[in-house]
This record gives C-alpha cells, structure tokens and sequence, in this order.
C-alpha cells in the first residue's frame, strides 16, 4: 500500500512539473538565464577565435598576390667584396661595426649601371696614409656580370670609408663621387676615361668628422651640386668608452658619444667648395647622422632634406621661403636659410615623443595619396617608423596601422629600400637587418626582409618566401637597388658585415607591368623633387625623384613604376622643379623612357633594350 | 531492581563526565603543548597536538589556522600532502567566524606562493576583502600578487592601504618597496621570487626569469584568463605582438570565460592595435567586460580616440585622464601623445608645455636617475635618502608619495632634534 502512495507522489509531481513547464507564462529559472548569458558569452568567444585567426593568417604573407623572388647572384656576376671591418677581437672600437656603403652609377655612360663599394681600412694606422683595403670599381659588362677596374683604385683612395654618394658637380657629364669615411672624405673625380682623381685637397671638400651618409643638391639655385655631409660621433681611439651589456663587453652605443655636427659644402664652380653649415643653420648641436634623403614632401617646389640620427630626434630642413624687402628670398650672402621643422612637421620622433635609433632612411608614396612618407629603419626593440605624409608638411607616425611596428620590434634595420618588386603600383620595402653590440651578443645576425604593401600602406613580410638568401642569418649594412640588368625590375646589392656583398637579381614572376623613366632637368642637374604621374586607366601612380636615402649608399636614381596589369598605353605628366608641368600621352608601357625637361620623352639612347 | 538500574545510569553519567573531562584536560595540555611547539617550530609536534585538541575543540578556528600553518611549513612532509591538508583545515573557518579573512588570507598565501596559483589566491584574498575591507594582509599580499603577475599598474590602492597601517618608523621600508613596483615591477620582490623557487638566491633577476614565472603561472592554473594575459603581455612588452596574439588565440580555447576579464581584453586590445589590426583592437575595447574604467581602459580608450578615430579632443580628454593616475604620471611617452593632440586640436601652447613636461619625466625616467636612488634606498630611513626621495617625487608630481617621503624627512628631523637636546642636557 505505501509504495502505490510514492507512485502517485512522484507521478503527481512529474505532471506537475510537465504542466509547469509546458505553461505560456513561466518564468525562467535562474539557471536559464545564466544559459543565455553562456550562450552570449560563447557566441562572443567563437567570434573571437575566427577573428583572430584571421588576424593571424592576415599576418602570414599568404595572401599576397606574387610573392618576391630574388635569386643571389654575386659569384655569377663576378662580383667578390668583403667590407673590410677591421674588427679587432676586445677592441670594440664603435666605426668597426658600422659597415661600408655602395653606388650604382653609370661611371662611361654606356647605359649600364657600375658599381662602386667602399672598403674599410686598418683603423689604428691612421687615416690618411694610402689604403690597404682599397674601395673597388665594378664595370657592368652589359647586364652580362661584372668586371673589377681600377678606376677608383686609380685615385689613391685613402681612409676608412663609409658611405658614398654620386653627383656631376663640375658638369663635365660623368659622374663623380663622394666618399665619407671614419674622420676623413674623398671627392672623386671622374676623367670620363674610366678612371679618377682625388679633388679632396683642391675642392676644400675634407670633413674631418666621422662622416656616414651624403647627398648631392642644390641648395642655392645656381645650378651647380652642392654636398650635404652627414656625420655621426666624435669617437677616438683616446675618448672610447668600454660597455658591458648583461656583463658582456661590447661596442658602446651613440649614447656615449658627444654628436658632430652635419656639414654642408657650397660648390663655388670653380672646383672649390666652402663649408658654408653654420650660415645655412644645417649645423645642429645634438645630430648623430646616419642617413639622408632629399625630396620635395610638400610639393612647394622646393626640396627638403631629412636626416636621420641615432637616438636624437630626427631632422627635417626646409627652406626658408620668407623673402626680404625687395622681394629676394631670405638669403645670408647669397645663401638660403634651412630651419629644422621635423619637431613640427611631425617627424622628428616617434608618435610616443621618444627619440628613435634610427640609422637608414628610405621615402615613397606608400599610401598613394601624391605625397611621399618616410620610412626610417631603428635599433632592436625599438620599432621601424613609417611617418605617413599628410601634405603641408605634416606628418604623423602610422607605423602600427601599416604593421610596420609587429615586423620590427625584434629587428635592427639599416640599409632600406622603398621598391615596387611585384610592378603592382605600390611602393615595398626592402630592409637589411643586424645588430651592432658585437657577435658575443645574441640576436647578431638577423634576417633580411622584404615587407609587401598592400596598397594602402599595410604590409606584410614575404622575406621568407623571397628565395635562399632571405632564409639565412647576416649582419646587414648597406642596401642599394637598381636595376643592373635593365630588365624592368630593381635589383639589390646588400652589403654586410659578416660576409661578402650580396647581389639579388629580382626574378619575381609577375604578369604585371612597368614604366621606366630617366628624367633629365634642363640645367643636368639632379632631378630631386620631380614629380611623376602616370595616369593608367582609372589608376594615378605617383612618383618622385629623390636624392640620397637608405644608409651610406647610392641607388638608380631612374624610377620604375609599377603599373599592376596596366598594358595599353598610359599618360605621364611630370611636374619638373623649374615649375613646368608637361603631359605626355599615349606612352608604351614596359620600357624604359628618356624625359629630357622642356622635350618629347625619347627612348634612352643606349643600354637600354626596347621590347 | 529500580536501585540498580540508578545505580548503572549514576556509574554512566560519572563515566561519561570522567571521559569528557580527561579528554578536556587532555586536549587544552595538547594546546599547551602545541603552543610551545610553535614557539620552537616543532611543526610536527604541533600537527599532532592541534589534532588531538580539535578532536575535542573542533571550532576552534584559532587553532585550525594553526594547524593549517604547522601542516604548510613541516618540512618533511610531501608539499602537495601539505598544502592540501592545510588548506583542507583553513576550508572548516566558516564565513561568521572572526578569522574567516585570516584564513582566506592563509588559503591566498598558499596559493599563490606554493601552489603558484595568483587566480585563486586573487579571489580569496577578495573574499577576505569583502568580509574585511581595512584587511592590511590581504591589501598587501594583493599588492604583491599585481607585481607578479605583470598588473603593478593596479596595486595604488593596496600599497596605500598597507602604508597607512605600517608604523611610522617603519614606513621607509614600504616606501620603499613602493618605488621598487613602480619602476621595477618585474623585479620588485626577489624574495617572493626566491620563495616560489624562480630566483636562486645571489642571482640576478633577468626578463626570462619572470617569464618563466609568468609562464609557471599559466601553467598550474590553464583554466585563469589572467595567466594567459601576463605572458601575451610579457611578449607584447618585448615587441612580439604576433607571438602574444597566438598565446591569446590558444588561451580561447584553454581559459575559462577570458573575454569576461579585463587584464585578458586590455592585453588583446593592446595587441590587436600593435599589429594594426584596428577595427578587432576596437571590437574587443568596446566590449569591455565589466566596468568601464580604471587606467587601462582609460589609456587603451585615449590612444584609440586619437590613432584610430583620430578624435584629437577626445583623445586630449582621455589622455588628461591617463596621466592624473598612477602609472599615467610617470608615463612620459602618453604625455608627449597628449602634446602631439593638443597640437592636432590647435592647442600649441598647451602643447608646448605638454613637450616639457613629458621631457622632464623623460629624463627623470633614466637609468642614471633610478641607479643611485636604488643604491641609496638599501638603506631608506636616513635623512639624506629620504629627503632626496622627496625631491625625485617632487619632480615627477606624485604628491602623495612625496608627502610620505617628507613625513620621514620631518620625523627623521624631530629625532635628531630631540637627540641633540637630551645629549645636550
């Protein structure tokens, strides 16, 4: 009898809840509320996951469309240099450390770039007795490798060289050379013949101070090249200071160092310059130089010069354009007036206000909006920076929306160059890494990279999947791109310090297409500053000439011009220095083009192959 | 019959009064004993005599949180054996009891420090909080707790507390393990780190040291959001936002709940914005769980204003915000965020003292500054330390800490006054 009661207990009681359950107007326990909750809370943490697993494939260069291929092809070309260092084991000795430099010029003006690379030296024998590690000449056999002359060699090159860079300043038609070095330089002047003489003595053109990068311009419109020096610290044997890092001896950083002044020589044309850097007001206190580059930001016709310095904040010149009472711009005997407005502008330090490491430099219109950015290359831990350009000479640190911030924090950048590799109409960036405290210090090597920009100033880093020699460890130095072989792509010639020179001949296979322009000013000049808007269907590509860039070394200073699939014929305005704007329609793409200012654009006269 | 039925209840009831009373006098002699065995750290001796007198007592919690402690510290015990008996006694303190905190407190304490668990030993320290707020253990081991998991931007609230109740003559020493958490976070405690085994006494700390922490952390307790958070946050620090973001994408799948925990979401939305990746930075910024304050959010909130919306007014409000708190007013680099908005926003005067303002904390933020004054406070209840601490915390603008530093230097001061005086008499 008293289990049929608990039968019907029970039985009551599941009805009861049955009923209840099944009724319109329950009201939902607690514990279906925390369901709901747990289910938002699910439904976010799925989000979550697909969001950042396509943040992380985003950040795996999967998803660019031709990836880079660049085969070394050093040995091949004929091509044999190490920088010599001089590195003495203990000595840490700071200008050991720093690397050399390299130019690509066209010395016979046969229409095939030369290579010129600048050697070290024995430190400790002093700086001005003949060299024992000569800098070396090589001449390009028509795309066809290289062969060592003894041009340069010829000129009894001496000192511990750093950077060069390649300028005409007597107008004779070939190009001459300017070579910095650790507390001495060397003008090089080219005799047309293949080979060279020192003009240092006569020229006036001697900077005792450690001299890293330099630029030639003009800075007072007469026409002839004048030499912006950059110099880095005053270092000697006597003043060294000896670092330990994590208790390891290594080589002391710019911290340690009082900076020396940068240096600006007036060419007087008559094979004479005068140091004219305190008048100009480019001599700073505080500027430890390593890299320059000279360009027109704001597109006022007049070019600006930025340098960038190793952990003081960075320098932007421009040129006065405020004019006296009769009209005449603001001139101090004859002689503009440059301001540092780089803490104005935007573009001295990082957006967090800290002074930045920064070693090489390298501008492009990465963002395509007709203004060109800054790309300037740090120490470790700190991060490269992208200054975007805004126009008005404003600029703003956008080096975390481009991703340039999660590709840099463990790198150290020097040589860098901005180059359209895949032809798709935006500018990438090549950069040559390694560390400076010396190999006793891990991470020493690092690895090269080649970052893709994705059209709007984001970019990913394909250096992995760019060939052999972006798989492997160097101490990076120099970087300089050209193209050698004339091919329609640019070329880069690495140089390291652990290592001899590296050239990459560009092999990217790409369905995409090029412009190749030479631009040529009236006066022969260097075209710095020059605009270039190629029009390509509904596409603006914008271009411009710029002098100088990437660290102690000199590029082809031709633009190439990446047109995506772009194949019927574009326009091609060029907006020269001098003020004229000149269109040129209906130019076939996939060449290489002669723009003489004031005339039609012709082919290149020779060299160059014309499909 | 009847007799000899009352004569059995009587020899029953005098029985069973002797056998409570011998067992009562018995175990008050174990607590006697006990107590002397505390005096020497005979902790087995203890364990033996507290459990034979909570056979008797059994809400004792006096002597259950004794225990608990002669259980943690016997040496020759299994630890794990240990630590799970004596957290298994500090589990009878119930919630009405006057030492529930205390116990909690020593649940924290174990947590943390033996089982290397800072989730757990967070929330019972908050239990401890809850039931009493002016709790100076609790305040303290939470302090330290926020140093070492990577969160020493959190633990003002803590130190002050802990300062406030630290005797007068005392406070140097507080003062000046607060200077260690502000500039050394990472380091601020080798002896805690010595204790949880990750620094062998003598030698240096080092980053790897505390990721090895940090990553022991995640590793005893997976289940915590918070762990996870510390060691993205770790390689966020050091630049490798791509390496804590895979820590983070793996800590979804591991974690319990991690987008309900702000430490986990700032360190996300950090990451997320260091990669460039803004529209999922300002997702998970917006759905900040929980309140919607306290200086990460603030922070987080103000660089967002002005490099992704580039609002600069409402990122000038933000980071105004930012630098009124701790650690915002040594932070040199938001301050010169602010003077680049102020000038975005046409403010150029105000920018212009921003700049000098973040210049001077800039310098102040050097290693030849902290060097010296990190030698000197080996020894901070002297005059010369204390006034030049004042000084340093007088150039940065942290008026409270500078207050308490020339409270020191006043009392240091009057002492040597009275000093004088009575040699004098």
């Amino acid at each position: 009898m008293r289990w049929v009661t608990w039968v019907g207990i029970c039985t009551f009681l599941a009805f009861a809840g049955c009923r209840d359950a099944d009724s319109p107007n329950r009201v939902e326990p607690a514990g279906a509320e925390l369901s709901g909750a747990q289910k938002s809370r699910a439904q976010d943490l799925r989000e979550a996951r697909e969001d950042l697993k396509a943040v992380l494939t985003r950040h795996e260069p999967s998803d660019v469309g031709s990836f880079p291929l660049f085969t070394e092809v050093t040995a091949n070309s004929g091509l044999e240099f190490s920088f010599h260092t001089d590195a003495i084991p203990g000595r840490y000795f700071l200008p050991e450390i720093m690397g050399g430099g390299a130019a690509w010029f066209d010395f016979d003006r046969d229409g095939w770039l030369d290579l010129f690379l600048v050697n070290g030296d024995e430190l400790a024998a002093g700086t001005l007795g003949p060299k024992r590690h000569a800098d070396v000449l090589f001449h390009n056999r028509g795309g066809q490798g290289f062969e060592e002359i003894s041009g340069a060699a010829s000129a009894g090159t001496t000192g511990y060289g750093q950077g060069c860079a390649v300028g005409d300043f007597d107008g004779d038609g070939f190009e001459d050379l300017y070579v910095t070095g650790y507390r001495t330089s060397m003008l090089l002047h080219n005799l047309g013949d293949g080979t060279f003489s020192d003009a240092t003595p006569e020229s006036g053109t001697l900077n005792e101070l450690w001299g890293a990068s330099v630029v030639w311009l003009d800075i007072n419109d007469d026409r002839i090249l004048d030499l912006y020096v950059v110099n880095y610290l005053d270092v000697t044997f006597e003043n060294q200071q000896h670092c330990r890092f994590n208790g390891v001896a290594g080589y002391c950083g710019p911290g340690h160092y009082e900076a020396v002044s940068d240096r600006l020589f007036l060419n007087l044309g008559d094979g004479k310059f005068r140091d004219v850097s305190d008048e100009v007001g480019i001599a700073i206190p505080n500027g430890k130089g390593l890299g320059v580059t000279v360009l027109d930001f704001d597109l006022d016709g007049q070019n600006e010069i930025y340098v960038a310095n190793d952990m003081t904040p960075n320098f932007l010149f421009q040129r006065l354009a405020s004019r006296d009472r009769a009209g005449h711009p603001d001139v101090v005997g004859g002689l503009p007036r440059y301001r540092n407005v780089a803490p104005i502008a935007g573009c001295a330090v990082s957006d967090m206000g800290q002074n930045e490491a920064s070693m090489g430099v390298t501008c492009a219109d990465f963002d395509n909006n007709g203004f060109y950015d800054i790309f300037v290359t740090n120490f470790y831990a700190q991060k490269n920076t992208l200054y975007r350009n805004l126009g008005g000479l404003q600029f703003e640190d956008d080096s975390r929306r481009s991703r340039i911030v999660a590709m840099s924090y463990d790198r150290l950048g020097f040589g860098t160059v901005a180059f359209d590799y895949d032809r798709d109409g935006s500018s990438d960036l090549f950069i040559a890494n390694g560390h400076v405290l010396g190999p006793a210090h891990k991470p020493f090597e690092m690895l090269p990279q080649i970052l893709h920009n994705d059209g709007q100033a984001r970019f990913d880093d394909v250096g992995s999947r760019a060939g052999d020699y972006f798989r492997h460890l160097y101490v990076g130095r120099g970087a300089a791109g050209a193209d050698y072989d004339n091919d329609g792509d640019l070329d880069l010639l690495v140089t390291h310090l652990d290592r001899p020179i590296a050239l990459l001949r560009n092999e990217t296979v790409t369905r995409n297409h090029f412009l190749g322009i030479e631009l040529q000013r009236a006066d022969r000049l260097p075209p710095h500053g020059t605009q270039v808007i190629v029009e390509a269907g509904p596409r603006r590509i914008f271009s411009m000439s710029v002098g100088g860039g990437s660290y102690l070394c000199a590029s082809d200073s031709r633009l190439l011009i990446g047109l995506g699939d772009w194949s019927d014929p574009v326009t091609v305005e060029i907006r020269w220095q001098s003020g004229e704007v000149v269109r040129h329609d209906k130019i076939a793409v996939d060449r290489y083009w002669l723009a003489i200012e004031g005339r039609p654009l012709l082919p290149p006269v020779k060299g160059v192959p014309t499909p | 019959m009847k007799i000899r039925v009352w004569a059995l209840i009587a020899v029953g009831i005098l029985s069973a009064g002797g056998y409570f009373g011998v067992t009562h006098v018995v175990a008050l002699r174990a607590h006697d004993r006990a107590q002397r065995a505390i005096r020497i750290q005979d902790w087995r001796a203890v364990r033996s005599e507290l459990q034979t007198y909570l056979n008797v007592f059994p809400s004792d919690d006096s002597a259950r949180l004794n225990l608990a402690e002669a259980f943690f510290k016997d040496a020759r015990l299994d630890p794990e054996r240990a630590i799970s008996s004596a957290i298994q006694q500090l589990g009878h303190v119930q919630r009405e009891s006057p030492l529930f905190p205390a116990a909690r407190i020593q649940e924290a304490r174990m947590s943390l420090f033996a089982r290397l668990q800072p989730q757990r030993a967070e929330s019972l320290l908050r239990e401890a909080m809850a039931t009493d707020p002016n709790n100076v253990d609790a305040h303290y081991v939470l302090w330290k707790l926020h140093d070492l998991t990577g969160r020493s931007h959190l633990a003002e609230p803590q130190f002050r507390k802990v300062l406030e109740s630290t005797p007068s003559e005392q406070r140097p020493f507080r003062l000046r393990e607060w200077y260690m958490s502000q500039f050394y976070p990472a380091t601020a405690n080798p002896e805690i780190d010595q204790l949880m085994g990750f620094l062998v006494p003598g030698a240096v700390h080092t980053a790897v040291m505390e990721l090895r922490r940090l990553e022991t952390f995640r590793d005893r307790e997976p289940s915590a959001a918070l762990n996870h958070a510390a060691v993205a946050r770790w390689y966020s620090l050091e630049g490798d936002p791509k390496a804590a973001l895979l820590l983070l994408q793996k800590a979804l799948d591991v974690a319990e709940a991690p987008l309900q925990e702000p430490f986990f979401v700032a360190t996300l939305t950090q990451v997320l914005f260091d990669l460039g990746e803004f529209d999922n930075a300002l997702k998970h910024y917006r759905a900040w769980p929980g309140e919607v304050v306290g200086y990460e959010h603030s922070r987080l909130g103000a660089i967002l204003a002005d490099e992704v919306a580039r609002d600069y007014g409402r990122a000038v409000r933000g980071y105004r915000e930012v630098i009124a708190v701790w650690p915002g007013q040594a932070d040199w680099r938001i301050q010169y965020r602010l003077a680049r908005c102020l000038a975005k926003a046409g403010d150029e005067s105000a920018a212009e003292t921003m700049r000098g303002q973040a210049k001077q904390v800039e310098l102040l933020m050097e290693e030849d500054v902290h060097s010296p004054l990190r030698r000197m406070l080996e020894t901070p209840a002297q005059l010369e330390i204390c006034q030049r601490m004042t000084q340093f915390y007088e150039q940065l603008g942290l008026v409270y800490e500078m207050q308490q530093w020339r409270d020191q230097v006043n009392r240091l001061q009057s002492e040597s006054h009275r000093t004088g005086r009575s040699r004098t008499q």
